[in-house]
């Protein structure tokens, strides 16, 4: 077994330390369902354990919503969990983030259906799953920043406002990206479409309410853990998105996939390595290509008119 | 690389090139794309 990075092991002391502190203060375990997909057979559902205040009955308020609040959550560490499918139960413990993964063996009719997902004595939550139809040939693997999502990557301290400080209300959606996708899921009825980002599973609430909201079809998020790893200080977002892949390409043997990324980050370069090692899975691939990125100054400098 | 390059009603490149042994296509948002992908037939087999 190999030995947990330090900063891993400083990371679940303090998080250790904070947890019992809110729960002496009377937080509570919460659970949060993610997306979760399958095919007849099995079921991969996901979700997080988290630590939440009690509200007392008052009403929570409405308004603005920013993107750092989505990282000030407390993780309930180890936490024990129930998945029930189809009326059977399932024992699980969520992982050193909270975070439930989890295969279970179950037999489900392809579409939409719903799996329940408790933590010690917390009210069981729905989670949705996406079944796909094994006669399903294609599906859409997307990337979401600067893709579906608008985020400037390429400018870091953008990216950072955008992520951290803009009310997640004001996200703006890549133009026409929604209506690629309703028409590519129109064209193929059944088709499943994931999202695979490097952002941090926990603004994934955040993100299904944007993806919603600009009608993008729904779909599970594959997104990551931020901070520190088991085996690294922090998540390798490249390698992340192959195993992302690769996995479902094993999942899915039979489906060849449309790749949607941009060409801010790596994408091209992920999905040219996928593309190589399974030619067979990949039905094309498409890049949104950013406007190459302009000096500050530039963008928000007048120009004066020429004189005549 | 194969490519074919038809302007965008904002001025800006559609491209089609084949890499790693697959097409891709190049716009700089959904209605390129989808103009690309459409036309190209890339997806019909599926």
């Amino acid at each position: 077994m190999t030995e947990v990075h330090r900063a891993a092991r400083i990371e679940d002391a303090v998080h250790e330390v904070l947890e019992g502190w809110l729960r002496k203060r009377g937080w509570f375990a919460t659970v949060v369902p993610y997306t979760g997909y399958g095919a007849p057979g099995w079921v991969r559902v996901m979700g997080r354990v988290m630590v939440s205040r009690p509200d007392h009955g008052r009403p929570r308020k409405a308004g603005k919503v920013r993107g750092w609040r989505s990282f000030t959550t407390v993780s309930a560490k180890d936490a024990p969990v129930t998945v029930e499918v189809a009326g059977r139960r399932h024992e699980t413990v969520a992982d050193r983030s909270g975070f439930i993964d989890t295969v279970v063996k179950v037999d489900l009719e392809p579409g939409w259906r719903t799996v329940l997902i408790s933590s010690g004595d917390t009210e069981p939550v729905e989670a949705p799953v996406r079944v796909v139809d094994p006669a399903a040939r294609f599906g859409v693997v997307s990337d979401v920043d600067d893709t579906v999502m608008v985020t400037i990557l390429p400018r870091p301290m953008l990216a950072a406002w955008n992520t951290f400080v803009l009310d997640e209300h004001a996200r703006a959606a890549v133009p026409g990206m929604a209506v690629l996708y309703e028409r590519l899921t129109g064209a193929h009825p059944g088709a499943p479409v994931f999202y695979l980002s490097t952002g941090s599973w926990k603004v994934a609430p955040a993100l299904t309410r944007f993806l919603s909201r600009h009608l993008y079809p729904p779909g599970p998020l594959l997104l990551t853990d931020w901070g520190p790893q088991r085996d690294r200080f922090f998540r390798s977002g490249r390698a992340h998105k192959i195993a992302a892949l690769n996995r479902l390409a094993e999942e899915f043997p039979w489906i060849r996939w449309l790749l949607i990324g941009d060409d801010g980050q790596h994408d091209p370069e992920i999905y040219r390595t996928f593309a190589e090692t399974h030619p067979d899975q990949v039905a094309a691939v498409a890049i949104r290509a950013l406007s190459p990125p302009r000096p500050c100054w530039r963008a928000t400098s007048r120009r004066r008119p020429a004189s005549s | 690389m194969l490519a074919g390059n038809l302007p965008s009603p904002a001025g800006k490149q559609l491209t089609t090139s084949d890499q790693a042994g697959k097409r891709w296509f190049s716009a700089p948002d959904g209605a390129g794309l989808w103009k690309l992908l459409s036309e190209s037939g890339a997806l019909d087999r599926s």
